[in-house]
């Protein structure tokens, strides 16, 4: 070390504030610098004589008795058991997981652009034992107009399993190949 | 780290840099409560520093209020009723020096005086620096500079005061 260190420095050997390199360093120029050393030793006096004076100032606390204050003006919150960084990764990820999972299970609506009024009306009419409840005509959709259909199918003494909800285009109040479907849901039979 | 352990382990620091501020002991255990009340469900990346800077705000609002400054009149003419009344000499002493450090710590300014404190409770350069806002390469000069500051602050004041019992 060619120039001197400035009392920040020292202060910060002092503190074991520096990093090895810069504290060797500083040491071996300690040891070669009869001027720095007793600079040193003045800012390590000076260091002394702040802890001796700020000891005057100091006071003794017992932290049971304010813990069990703390816990009182927390509302018992600072009591409460903190759940480890592990838990509170896992929990979220194995809750987001079973969220998934449990929706891509669920059986989707049908998208109405796959299905047309003819190809349902064939469906339907294959389920022969099933019961076929068609409700015309309401503004079930919220357009202002009652002309919408809602159709619903089930087994006997079964849920429903199928919810179509269409637009009586050809006013012929009742679910026709004519219809426009504005809704199919399934939802499983038990 | 949870609550309590951070509780244990800087409460009473945060009480005893509080005080050494405010002169105060109950204020000063109200405020670090406070401190620590704010802590909570908070996850904080280093506490440490954010205490000590929730603390210092604190301590700073409560100094500013007129009311504290009532009472720290009344607190300073109880010390002196006290320091007047008959009591063993060193006693007597402890609470002069007491009395003339305080008074040195008010004297200095707010970073001076945040330096000394946050460092006698062993903060590290980087948590003082996060308290008052500046670099942790500026905290050892700085550092230097307040300590010379304060003790010259307390010299001066005992030499005043032997000055003037020597001329009464």
């Amino acid at each position: 070390m060619r120039r001197h260190p400035p009392d920040g420095k020292l202060q910060a050997l002092l503190d074991r504030e520096l990093g090895p390199a810069q504290r060797l360093r500083l040491r071996l120029h300690l040891r070669r610098c009869a001027r720095c050393a007793g600079r040193y030793e003045a800012v390590a006096r000076a260091n002394a004589d702040v802890a001796g004076l700020l000891s005057q100032v100091g006071l003794t606390v017992d932290p049971a008795e304010a813990w069990a204050r703390f816990v009182v003006r927390s509302g018992w919150r600072a009591a409460r058991p903190t759940i480890p960084l592990v838990g509170r990764l896992l929990v979220p990820a194995v809750a987001g997981a079973a969220a998934v999972a449990s929706y891509m299970a669920w059986p989707r609506p049908h998208p109405t652009t796959d299905l047309r009024p003819a190809d349902l009306l064939e469906r339907i009419g294959e389920a022969v034992n099933d019961i076929v409840l068609d409700l015309c005509c309401a503004d079930y959709d919220g357009g202002g107009l009652p002309d919408d259909g809602l159709l619903t199918l089930n087994g006997p003494g079964e849920v429903v399993k199928l919810v179509v909800v269409y637009e009586d285009v050809d006013r012929n109040r009742a679910f026709s190949a004519g219809d426009r479907l504005r809704f199919v849901s399934s939802r499983p039979s038990r | 780290m949870g609550i309590r352990r951070l509780f244990e382990r800087h409460y009473p620091a945060v009480v005893r840099f509080l005080y050494r501020r405010l002169g105060d002991r109950d204020q000063a255990e109200e405020l670090a409560q406070e401190a620590f009340t704010r802590m909570l469900d908070r996850r904080l990346r280093r506490p440490t520093a954010w205490l000590y800077a929730v603390a210092a705000n604190l301590a700073r609002d409560a100094a500013r209020g007129e009311a504290m400054r009532a009472r720290r009149l009344r607190l300073l003419a109880g010390e002196l009723a006290d320091a007047a009344a008959p009591s063993p000499e060193q006693a007597l002493l402890r609470e002069e020096t007491s009395r003339r450090v305080r008074a040195a710590l008010v004297s200095l300014s707010e970073r001076d005086r945040l330096l000394l404190l946050l460092r006698e409770e062993g903060l590290t350069y980087r948590e003082i620096a996060d308290v008052i806002g500046i670099s942790p390469t500026s905290v050892g000069p700085l550092l230097t500079r307040a300590q010379r500051r304060f003790v010259r602050l307390y010299r001066d004041a005992t030499t005043e005061a032997r000055d003037a019992s020597a001329s009464s």
